[in-house]
């Protein structure tokens, strides 16, 4: 420094010589890097600051001038610098400071929003707020530069991207289906709902946002509907469950798909329709009217129209029509069955019917009740139908209605099957009760077998299952299911038939086909005991075949008067001399007879007279010999003095049959016993005057002999047994009630 | 080094000082993470949030400390600056060069607090404490101040004044 001063002099040592500064201008290189940094960091930080935005948001909880920051992309993109509620006190003004490299979100189109923690069952989002705090989201819009947004008071369901295509769904109610709710196409999820709305109309609306890439798939044509969250249908294949994805699971779905073949994209906002399931989604035809007088099954937006057994449209609407007393149905069909709609269509509304004749439409049963469509797709195009209202394979109208009266009507009931010759004919419309307490029972007859009701036309019950038995059958009949259940009546004429029957006729209705049958006029029969004869039970015989029915039984003058009827074709059964007579059970040491009757029961044995026809009382017989009765033949009488021979007895003609015992009788003084005999019609010519009866089939006789004659027939025959033989002169033929001798020795 | 370096560079580094100053005060020291809640704080704000947390004295000794202090320090210096050369008060400038030396010593402890803030607070997700570059002016504020006071001798106020 010393060389730069000039020399000061010893007495010279006040003046200040201003030293020259060149040398230390390096000490402001201090200032100067202060400056610098500062200014660096003035410029820097001026330079990082974005535009200043004001946000508007109905509420801003947790929002805090200073620092809240704003998050986009999870980037910090800038901080709120101001909370201030605006003039009106209905709002909260935010000021966020953007960054400078955020600056482009202050663009028309961007969204904020305050992300907060939302849990909920569809999603859960903004956890790291839970620590953080609230922040204010953005979403990049696309417009002009602005300042002044409009905050959304919940987080877009896509934050990242704007959605490309928006679409609204109209429908008459949205049940369940919410924000959040996801939409398919194909089963694959490509959009959501984002908002659920009703306008100022009053409809309802859900507004679906697509997925920039899948926007293509939404077209003119397409057709939503809905997904229920868990649907669980029942149908002829059984039960089934789905459950379209576990988000649906909770929410419920919406589907899309296009049916028809042409559509083109479709712009933003465009308008479509809701149906509520995919059968109506499907069904895109023109709406067209059914009108019935009766809609009962049918339901809006359920029923089913089917054409061939599949399932074309379904009933949208139904409006009833409460002056012309219609139900007017607004339908619709798939496209492609629209051609079907013609002048010659016919509909019918099928419901189950579990009717005594039959289940029919048994699976509307579990679907509900649907429409039949039957049409040749020929004809005018037509938009207006008159529905039939029906039961599958049942001629509505026609046929004629009957009324029937009866006794009683245990277990009949209307639509019990009414049946001829085994075919379902028609049906029990109604049971009421008549006039004079009778019950009434109003059969319709089915148009194809109006013809087989005739005048004379007889009504009999079904019983809903019968038992009979007889000798060697044991048979159980059950008369279809239906009949199972219910019963039903039969019905048929067993004369010849009389004139066709009409509407106006009565008929009675008899409680088995046995008394239907039994249409004679009664004949009445006077037995001294009645023990086992049930009225309407006890069948007439002839020949061992059923022929009648006993219609009454009643004690009159100490004997019991029956009243029975004979079939149709029996009526030579009332004759004078005709034989009734109770066969029974007999179990005796003579044997068993009548063995039939301890499963059917007794019943009458007829034997048709010769005289003429008659009103009168018959008198019955009790009889144990039904084989007597049904001898006929020529009646002798053989007398003898002692004889094993019983009744029974078979009476042999060179070792031929010809006849039998039927009696043994003391005769009218005591001495002697007397056996009436039947000698076959057909052998009676073999008899004569001078014929001579042995008792042939003595076993004690035969036992003395040590020739063995012992005959096997002793053992068949242990009634034992007559022969007779003729002379070699025979006498002249005999003539009924002849009395022969019985000899102990055949003719020698 | 003689003494008119010593004043140039003395002079120079109270100019510094001052530059420094204002961003030191403007931009945050740290940034505070409590409960997730981010809290950038500057001196003065520090100094706010202590006080509106109901803790006025300890607000005050912070204040004094942080703010009243290098701030005075930095006129104090200033102002025997300016001085220099004058023969007005060199026994009043002298007390203040020695006061200010003084003070000095203690002129780093906002500087030493921070760095234990740092390496204490660092409590994960719960809390944590960054240091920001608002320290880096403060401590250069008072390096400047430090050295400012120390280059310039109090024989240099004498010196000059009594030819």
């Amino acid at each position: 420094m010393n060389t730069n001063h000039p020399e000061p002099s010893e007495e010279d040592h006040g003046k200040v010589v201003a030293a020259p500064r060149v040398h230390r201008l390096w000490a402001w290189i201090f200032p100067a890097l202060a400056a610098a940094a500062g200014a660096w960091l003035l410029w820097s930080n001026w330079t990082s600051k974005g535009p200043e935005i004001q946000v508007h948001f109905t509420e801003a909880p947790g929002i805090q001038s200073g620092k809240t920051v704003l998050i986009y992309r999870g980037v910090t993109s800038g901080n709120v610098t101001g909370v201030s509620l605006n003039k009106g006190m209905d709002g909260v003004l935010v000021t966020i400071r953007l960054k400078a490299f955020a600056s482009d979100l202050a663009s028309e189109g961007t969204d904020f929003w305050i992300d907060q923690p939302v849990i909920s069952l569809q999603q859960t989002t903004g956890l790291d707020s839970i620590i953080q705090g609230n922040s204010i989201q953005a979403r990049m819009g696309a417009g002009a530069s602005t300042t002044t947004f409009k905050g959304l008071s919940r987080a877009p369901l896509t934050p990242l991207d704007s959605p490309s295509l928006e679409i609204s769904l109209r429908a008459p109610s949205i049940p369940f289906l919410g924000r959040g709710a996801p939409v398919y196409h194909k089963g694959v999820a490509v959009g959501l709902v984002r908002n659920k709305k009703i306008d100022k109309s009053g409809g309802t609306s859900l507004q679906v946002i697509i997925d920039k890439e899948h926007a293509h798939l939404v077209l003119d044509t397409s057709r939503f509907w809905i997904l229920p969250a868990t649907s669980l249908q029942f149908s002829a294949r059984g039960a089934s469950l789905d459950i379209a994805g576990l988000a649906a699971l909770i929410q419920g779905g919406i589907a899309f798909d296009a049916f028809a073949p042409d559509g083109k994209p479709v712009e933003d906002h465009a308008d479509f329709e809701l149906a509520p399931q995919e059968f109506s989604a499907r069904a895109d035809g023109p709406r067209f009217k059914i009108t019935f007088e009766n809609a009962q099954g049918l339901l809006a937006g359920e029923t089913r129209i089917t054409y061939l057994g599949q399932p074309v449209g379904y009933i949208e609407t139904l409006q009833v029509d409460s002056q012309r007393k219609l139900v007017d149905a607004t339908a619709r069909l798939e496209a492609s069955f629209s051609p079907l709609l013609t002048s010659d269509s016919k509909f019918t509304l099928i419901r189950p019917s579990v009717s005594l004749r039959g289940v029919s439409g048994l699976e509307t049963l579990i679907s509900g009740a649907m429409i039949a469509l039957e049409s040749e797709g020929q004809g005018e195009p037509a938009l207006q139908f008159v529905g039939n209202v029906g039961t599958e394979g049942i001629p509505q109208d026609g046929g004629v209605i009957v009324d029937v009266q009866a006794e009683n009507l245990p277990n009949l009931d209307a639509g019990a099957p009414v049946y001829h010759r085994g075919l379902v004919a028609g049906e029990v419309l109604e049971k009421r009760m008549g006039e004079g307490e009778i019950p009434i029972l109003k059969i319709q007859i089915h148009q194809e077998f109006q013809a087989a009701l005739r005048t004379n036309s007889r009504f009999w019950r079904v019983a809903a299952t019968s038992v009979s038995a007889g000798p060697g059958m044991l048979e159980a009949k059950i008369q279809g299911l239906s009949a199972l259940l219910d019963g039903g009546i039969a019905f048929d004429a067993f004369e010849e038939p009389g004139n066709p029957a009409s509407g106006t006729d009565n008929f009675q209705l008899f409680d088995s086909e046995t008394a239907a049958r039994a249409i004679s006029e009664p004949i009445r029969i006077a037995f001294k005991n009645g023990q086992g004869l049930l009225a309407g039970k006890t069948a007439l015989r002839y020949l061992g075949l059923p022929v009648g029915l006993v219609d009454s039984i009643r004690t009159t003058n100490g004997r019991v008067e029956v009243t029975a009827r004979v079939n149709s074709g029996y009526e030579f059964l009332r004759r004078k001399g005709s034989i009734f007579a109770i066969v029974q059970a007999q179990v005796s040491l003579q044997g068993l007879t009548g063995l039939e009757t301890i499963l059917s029961g007794v019943y009458i044995e007829c034997i048709p007279g010769t005289g003429s026809f008659t009103d009168g009382l018959f008198l019955g017989q009790s009889s144990s010999e039904p084989e007597l009765l049904e001898r006929e033949g020529l009646e002798i009488r053989i007398t003898s003095q002692k004889t094993a021979i019983r009744a029974g007895a078979p009476i042999i003609y060179r070792d031929m049959t010809v006849g039998e015992i039927t009696k043994k009788t003391l005769s009218a003084d005591g001495k002697e016993i007397e056996l009436t005999a039947v000698i076959d019609r057909k052998y009676q010519s073999l008899l004569r005057t001078n014929s001579h009866f042995w008792d042939a089939g003595g076993v004690e006789a035969s036992i003395g002999f040590i020739k063995l004659k012992v005959k096997s027939q002793t053992l068949i025959a242990p009634d034992g047994k007559v022969a007779f033989a003729n002379p070699s002169d025979p006498g002249d033929p005999v003539k009924p009630g002849h009395v022969f001798l019985l000899s102990d020795k055949p003719l020698k | 080094m003689t003494d008119a370096t010593r004043l140039e560079l003395s002079r120079a580094l109270v100019v510094a000082g001052l530059i420094l100053y204002v961003p030191a005060n403007i931009m945050p020291v740290m940034i505070m993470t409590v409960a997730g809640e981010v809290a950038p704080l500057t001196v003065m704000g520090g100094v706010q949030e202590l006080y509106d947390s109901g803790l006025a004295p300890v607000a005050a000794v912070v204040f004094v400390a942080s703010i009243m202090i290098p701030f005075l320090k930095l006129i104090g210096l200033s102002w025997l600056m300016l001085m220099h050369g004058s023969d007005q008060l060199p026994r009043e400038r002298t007390t203040l060069l020695r006061v200010l030396h003084q003070i000095g010593t203690w002129s780093m402890i906002d500087i030493f607090l921070l760095g234990v803030l740092v390496a204490v607070g660092q409590l994960g997700i719960l809390a944590s404490v960054e240091a920001q570059a608002g320290g880096l002016f403060f401590a250069a504020v008072l390096l400047c101040s430090l050295f400012a006071a120390d280059l310039y001798q109090p024989r240099m106020i004498w010196q000059l004044a009594s030819p």
